[in-house]
């Protein structure tokens, strides 16, 4: 006799909630009505968040009215595998961006189709109109800068300010013309067609049940996309933590997580605070400094680990002292990197802690600009580390010219996607061939495929292959789903071969791999899409162990064993140099999320001296330090001068 | 044909690496010492794969020549040879698995520039080639392995210096317990290890498990000396594939060339920095640790395979290829001077015998002893004699720190010395 739906949700539900504890569960199990979970760093929001999914769909809940709202692509790819596995297959959730959100309603909404702009796109764009438009609106400010006013603008759900109110008239028009939205967009346009009585009622129908994770960052103009999706009263569950907004700067706001109980008539608070991450000593040290805010909500966290090794605070000469210093650590804990490393640290059997890798340590710093001089101690060890989140640095990667490839097949008559693909290194076009089909366009009035194949009975060789392989290509399109077709593009077009299988493709093919079996013809223009708002912290090979270099903004909601923060100086943490407005408690706020990182060790360093932004300057500790209980930390001060170590003995002649 | 090939050695890209291993210098002393296929070491870091490209050319063979612009006229007539090179690489894996950080050796080899750049492309988005000529990745030596089999099916993997304690597919302190626990389902691909320095053929066989796997021995060389110091000899054509093959199925590997095991860095167990060294059976009754410290001792190769092994000491099963436990002649000069071995007066005599009697692996291995003594001088005969038949004393080596050789006790020196004065 088969089991009635009905009896296997039971049992689900039965099984479910073990493993959870009694905050977590409460939060998984309160499904009526508005609920703000406060989640404090290793309290286990995302284990809480899946139960909960899990939880609605043993009650009844239809998979497809669940909608999740995560900050990241990597967020959402892990709530929906860790959903996924809880419930044993497969079910129709949205779990996604507040992008990809807002691409799947404007998909819905939009009959004549849309191309979204990123932020590279965006930046020609507004350079592009720059040079037509006699008046520059602010002569001094970069196009990047120019870029960031008018998405905080779009954010801050207000007007821009009046100077560049004409290019962003101009700006706007261009986009309409083009049928083009940039990242803004995607939230502003679903509210604009949810102004709209009738589609509103079919999204809230839609969608039953909200969850949103990383409340505490969301923008003005998001919250009004959730208020309209939630209904003041409706079933919306809001997650996270308002010690670890940092987002203000992108025109997020944490009052509206500290005001949720007053936006949301009936609301409920449930706290988590047990917290299974870091050792007693971190959550302490960690602790002591957040209650120095004031815009919060009062608490602590409650430690489930032993009490660890004390916070250890190095004084160094400068930065070169201060990735030395990190890589010696990091040597110590591996056990050495090689024979000459081993006889100098006398390290011969480790460190006596638990055995590490290197993708067991991370370095955590405030500025980009920190960058440089942590990567060349790193780059001298000869230890495997990655920046991740690196700004401007996906210009000619292995992504974009992928996602070229995939847009000159999803709409050949894009000649600017053609043509990139067709000067690619692997398998392009000759240049000859393609100026003479760029001429040939331009001439006949062609779209430059067409002027292509005109051109195509004269070519020869590699040219005439490259002609073979694009039809195949669009021929294949027909046949294949997305992931399969992705499988072919790289492997024919020769950009698995130019970038090697290193993982530079993971984040597109994971991202293929929720469009799972949707066939490539009518699934690949929405694909392109959401490939554009992948961002460079979906970039992980998970192949790969290497240290983790990264801003405090890049580095929430990941752990590692070892912590490092670098340039825990005044100016630097909290960040004041080049900045007179800045807010002591969000940069307070962005040290918390530093020091919550570690689950074993951490290290708060500042040199005495810093190499910045062209000037050598004398450095202080930062103030926040003096914050942490003297008793918690072990104080380390490197002298000076560096002894240099000696040579190798195999050296010699014989 | 016949031929001695010494397929591991490393490029002055490498740390703690003689500024003289170049390709000139290489191709020197391959002579000197009678190596006719040398290992380029090092393809993986930029900068040398393009001072190879520029300065050797393809024999058409999967080896490579030097180009005539940069031969010297430094060897003597009696050493004169082709050496040919074999791109080789070595590469450091150092990652967790199953709960424990694992640092493992491999080395790689490839038929030609291209593959070696395809590699190189792979290698480079995962960690830094520039920073070290065996760079090191943080990557799982099995995925390192898919990797190279990706490249090309000409390219190999062998686990290096199987048996050292710190960066080795056996090693005591961060390696495994069989090929199957690193290689997992891609085991098969492993046709061969690399014996190193602390053990010899005769240790590896106490393992059944290893009767399928070929045992090779190279130098690790870090100056042109060293080159040689282990090695094969192949008797196949003289080529990439025939080598390989040869490697594959140890057909037309005729045998070895070994240290002697015990003068390896890591033979015994011990704690260098207290100067304590131990036999396997001492470091058990001692319970791992330092009789002085009281820090756990670094296991070394013996005790490891002691550990490992399922057959008694001594046993060697039939028809596998044979080797010659050598003391590289440089050293014995040394003992019978009675200087050291970097010292002058060392390596004037050994040029001297090496321009009379021919490379080095003659003169310890076939050079008629009489002519040694002619050439040389009585004791170095008989130090050569002593050596081919295995009559050395060695303390052997530890945690690091190498064995230390002595061919003659005080008083037979002596004696030896007498007997001159009565010719
Ligand atoms: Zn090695
Ligand atoms: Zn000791």
């Amino acid at each position: 006799m088969a089991v009635s739906a009905s009896s296997e949700r039971t049992a689900l539900r039965l099984n479910l909630l073990q493993t959870l504890n009694e905050s977590q569960r409460r939060a998984a199990t309160a499904l009526e009505g508005p609920v703000l979970v406060v989640a404090g760093p290793g309290t286990g929001k995302t284990l809480t968040i899946v139960h909960r999914i899990a939880y609605l769909i043993s009650r009844g809940v239809r998979p497809e009215g669940i909608l999740a709202v995560t900050f990241t692509n990597r967020a959402a790819r892990e709530m929906r595998e860790r959903a996924e596995a809880l419930l044993g297959s497969p079910r129709g959730m949205f779990i996604g961006t507040f992008h990809s959100l807002g691409i799947r309603i404007l998909a819905g909404e939009l009959s004549g189709g849309f191309t979204v702009y990123d932020r590279q796109e965006q930046v020609r764009l507004i350079r592009a109109l720059l040079k037509k438009s006699a008046s520059r609106p602010c002569a001094k400010a970069s196009v990047t800068v120019i870029a960031e006013k008018i998405s905080r603008a779009k954010n801050l759900f207000a007007e821009p300010d009046e100077k560049m109110r004409g290019l962003y008239e101009e700006y706007q028009s261009a986009l309409r013309k083009d049928s083009a939205l940039d990242f803004d967009d995607l939230i502003l346009r679903p509210i604009e067609l949810l102004g709209n009585t009738d589609t509103l009622k079919r999204y809230r129908e839609m969608f039953s049940h909200i969850i949103v994770d990383e409340y505490q960052d969301i923008s003005p103009a998001q919250y009004r996309l959730l208020r309209l999706l939630a209904g003041r009263s409706g079933n919306i569950c809001a997650v996270g933590d308002p010690d670890q907004a940092i987002y203000a700067f992108r025109g997020a706001d944490v009052e509206h997580f500290l005001g949720f109980e007053r936006d949301f008539e009936g609301a409920e608070t449930v706290v988590l605070t047990r917290n299974y991450r870091s050792t007693e000593t971190v959550l302490k040290a960690s602790g002591a400094l957040i209650r120095n805010n004031t815009r919060r909500i009062p608490g602590e966290l409650r430690p489930s680990r032993e009490r660890g090794r004390p916070v250890t605070v190095v004084s160094v000469p400068d930065e070169r002292a201060e990735g030395e210093v990190i890589v010696g650590e990091i040597e110590k804990r591996i056990g050495g990197t090689s024979h000459q490393r081993l006889f100098r640290t006398g390290e011969m059997d480790g460190h006596g802690g638990e055995p590490c890798g290197f993708s067991d340590f991370a370095v955590i710093f405030r500025t980009n600009a920190q960058v440089k001089a942590m990567e060349e101690a790193f780059a001298a060890s000869g230890i495997p580390y990655q920046v991740v989140g690196r700004p401007q640095r996906l210009k000619r990667s292995a992504a974009a010219d992928a996602i070229s490839c995939l847009s000159a097949i999803a709409d050949p008559a894009d000649g600017e996607a053609l043509r990139r693909v067709a000067s690619m290194e692997q398998r392009g076009l000759s240049s000859e061939a393609i100026s003479e089909a760029s001429a040939r366009a331009e001439n006949e009035g062609l779209s430059l495929y067409e002027a292509m194949k005109a051109c195509a009975h004269r070519w020869t060789g590699g040219d005439r292959k490259f002609l073979v392989m694009m039809e195949r290509f669009l021929e294949l399109k027909n046949r294949l789903s997305i992931d399969a077709l992705l499988d072919v593009v790289l492997e024919e077009s020769g950009l698995r071969m130019v970038y090697g299988d290193g993982g530079s493709f993971t984040p597109l093919e994971n991202l293929a791999s929720a469009y799972r079996g949707l066939p490539a013809s009518e699934a690949l223009a929405g694909f392109i899409n959401d490939s554009k708002i992948l961002s460079p912290a979906d970039a992980y090979d998970p192949r790969v162990h290497a240290v983790t270099l990264m801003t405090m903004h890049t580095a929430k909601g990941l752990e590692f064993k070892v912590v490092f923060i670098a340039g825990v100086e005044d100016g630097l943490i909290p960040y004041t140099l080049n900045k007179d407005d800045a807010d002591i408690e969000e940069e307070r706020r962005l040290f918390y999320v530093g020091m919550t990182r570690a689950k074993d060790e951490l290290f708060l360093i500042h040199a005495r001296r810093r190499f910045l932004y062209g000037r050598r300057l004398p450095r202080q500790p930062s103030p926040f330090l003096d914050e942490v209980p003297e008793g918690l930390i072990k104080r380390v001060t490197v002298p000076d001068r560096i002894r240099r170590e000696k040579r190798d003995d195999q050296m010699g002649l014989f | 044909m016949r031929f001695v090939a010494d397929l591991h050695i490393h490029s002055k890209y490498s740390r703690a690496t003689s500024r003289e291993m170049s390709p000139e210098s290489i191709w020197k002393w391959a002579q000197l010492k009678g190596v006719n296929v040398v290992g380029t070491g090092d393809f993986t870091h930029p900068g040398w794969l393009n001072e190879l490209r520029e300065k050797l050319e393809p024999a058409g063979n999967g080896l490579f020549t030097l180009k005539d612009d940069y031969r010297t006229a430094e060897v003597p007539d009696s050493c004169r040879a082709e050496p040919f090179f074999l791109l080789s690489a070595e590469i450091s894996c150092i990652y967790s698995k199953g709960g424990r950080t694992r640092k493992i050796h491999s080395i790689v080899f490839v038929p030609d520039f291209a593959d070696a750049a395809r590699l190189n492309a792979v290698l480079s988005g995962i960690g830094n080639l520039r920073a070290d000529g065996r760079p090191i990745l943080g990557l799982d030596a099995k995925e390192l392995l898919k990797m190279v089999l990706d490249v090309s099916t000409d390219a190999m993997l062998v686990p290096a210096h199987a048996w050292t304690p710190h960066f080795s597919v056996f090693g005591a302190m961060s390696g495994f317990d069989s090929l199957e626990e690193c290689f997992e389902e891609l085991t098969p691909h492993i046709h061969a290890i690399e014996t190193g320095l602390s053990s010899d053929p005769q240790m590896n066989r106490r393992l059944s498990r290893l009767d399928g796997i070929t045992l090779i021995s190279n130098s690790d060389a870090h100056s042109p000396a060293k080159i040689g110091r282990e090695a094969n000899i192949f008797d196949t054509d003289l080529s990439y594939g025939a080598i390989m093959e040869a490697v594959r199925t140890k057909k037309g590997l005729l045998g070895t060339i070994e240290f002697f095991p015990e003068e390896g860095k890591y033979h015994y167990d011990g704690h260098r920095l207290c100067g304590v060294s131990l036999s396997p059976r001492e470091t058990i009754e001692h319970d791992y640790l330092c009789p002085v410290c009281g820090r756990r001792v670094t296991v070394g190769v013996m005790h490891r395979v002691e550990e490992l092994a399922d057959r008694q000491e001594g046993f060697s099963p039939p028809g596998l290829p044979g080797f010659h436990s050598l003391i590289p002649l440089p050293e014995i000069i040394s003992e019978t001077l009675k200087v050291g071995v970097n010292s002058k007066k060392v390596n004037n005599e050994y040029l001297k015998v090496l321009s009379s009697l021919g490379n080095e692996f003659e003169i310890l291995m076939e050079t008629p002893l009489e002519d040694i003594g002619r050439a040389g001088s009585p004791l170095l005969m008989e130090a050569v004699s002593r050596v081919r038949t295995g009559r050395i004393h060695i303390a052997p080596g530890f945690d690091g720190e190498y064995g230390r050789i002595r061919i003659f006790e005080k008083v037979e020196r002596e004696e030896i010395k007498g007997q001159k004065m009565l010719f």
